[in-house]
């Protein structure tokens, strides 16, 4: 199983609302800059660096520099494998559980508590241990 | 390396006992949580068939037996209302349990002639809800070409898997 703390980061990564729409922007577009990213986000620049650097430690973006600017580009490949993770343990005992858990502990939450990130107008549940598969 | 002829899974559910046993004793509810769709009711002694009812996706399987190191082996999804489980034992808001084929997707598979593991439900009343812990055992019966298939395939990852998230959540 040497290969899982791989996909671990993966979806560590994933786990973020701000990391998910900057994977979603990069998806869209080939090589964007941090400025460009930060234009609608609701944090910083600064903070969109930071997550971009979780990003690329994940091995879901990577940078090159272009003149005096640095683009940040997805890389396709590491989704790719989280996903083929995903449909492959959907046979197993854990996925099976996590559908049961889904199903009769109900209502549904709302919100899925979120990780801890220091934003300014953070009003983050205490709660960090994601529940179930993202 | 920890036994090899069963899975042990142990949750809490927040939902009351009533609850989780109706989610596996009703076929229909067994059925949509598990993937598969069900005829009739469970009841001890009783063969259940049904059928796969959850979209397969093979290339996923091969990838992860590979990650997993196994030798890669195809997926045979079981004729249409073949049997699923064949129940041994019921007690209401208490124990429920059946045997079938592990890992009954393999096409290395012999369903006519594949020894059945043990699945086992214990419900139990705390203060958060319901304790569930599934057994399945009988892995040690299973054909050597194909057991550490079958179990690691049954086993999932997923548990591994949050414990890495929490790991990284908590910053450790």
């Amino acid at each position: 199983m040497a290969a899982e703390p791989a996909v671990a980061d993966v979806f560590f990564a994933l786990g973020d609302r701000t990391r998910l729409s900057l994977v979603t922007k990069l998806g869209a577009e080939r090589g964007m800059s941090a400025t460009a990213l930060s234009e609608d986000a609701k944090v910083t620049r600064q903070a969109i660096v930071k997550h971009l650097r979780v990003l690329e430690g994940a091995g879901l973006v990577t940078h090159e520099k272009r003149g005096r600017e640095v683009l940040y580009v997805l890389e396709g490949g590491a989704l790719v494998e989280a996903r083929a993770f995903l449909d492959g343990i959907s046979a197993g005992w854990d996925r099976a559980i996590e559908r049961l858990r889904t199903m009769v502990e109900e209502p549904p939450r709302a919100k899925r508590p979120r990780q801890k990130v220091k934003v300014a107008t953070s009003k983050l549940s205490k709660r960090s241990v994601p529940r179930s598969i993202p | 390396m920890a036994t090899t002829d069963k899975i042990e899974k142990q949750v809490t559910l927040r939902a009351p006992v009533g609850r989780v046993w109706k989610a596996l004793a009703d076929t229909e509810e067994f059925g949509a949580w598990f993937g598969v769709k069900l005829e009739g009711q469970f009841a001890a002694g009783r063969s259940v068939r049904g059928t796969f009812s959850e979209r397969i996706n093979e290339a996923g399987i091969l990838e992860y037996q590979k990650r997993l190191g196994l030798p890669p082996s195809k997926v045979k999804i079981p004729e249409p209302n073949s049997v699923f489980c064949t129940v041994v034992s019921m007690e209401p808001e208490r124990y429920f349990s059946f045997r079938w084929i592990p890992y009954g997707i393999d096409a290395e598979a012999d369903p006519k002639n594949e020894p059945t593991t043990l699945v086992e439900f214990r419900l139990e009343n705390v203060p958060e809800g319901t304790l569930l812990t599934i057994v399945e055992s009988g892995f040690d019966q299973v054909p050597k070409h194909r057991r550490e298939r079958a179990f690691r395939m049954n086993e999932g990852g997923w548990a591994a898997q949050a414990a890495n998230i929490q790991k990284h959540v908590d910053g450790r």
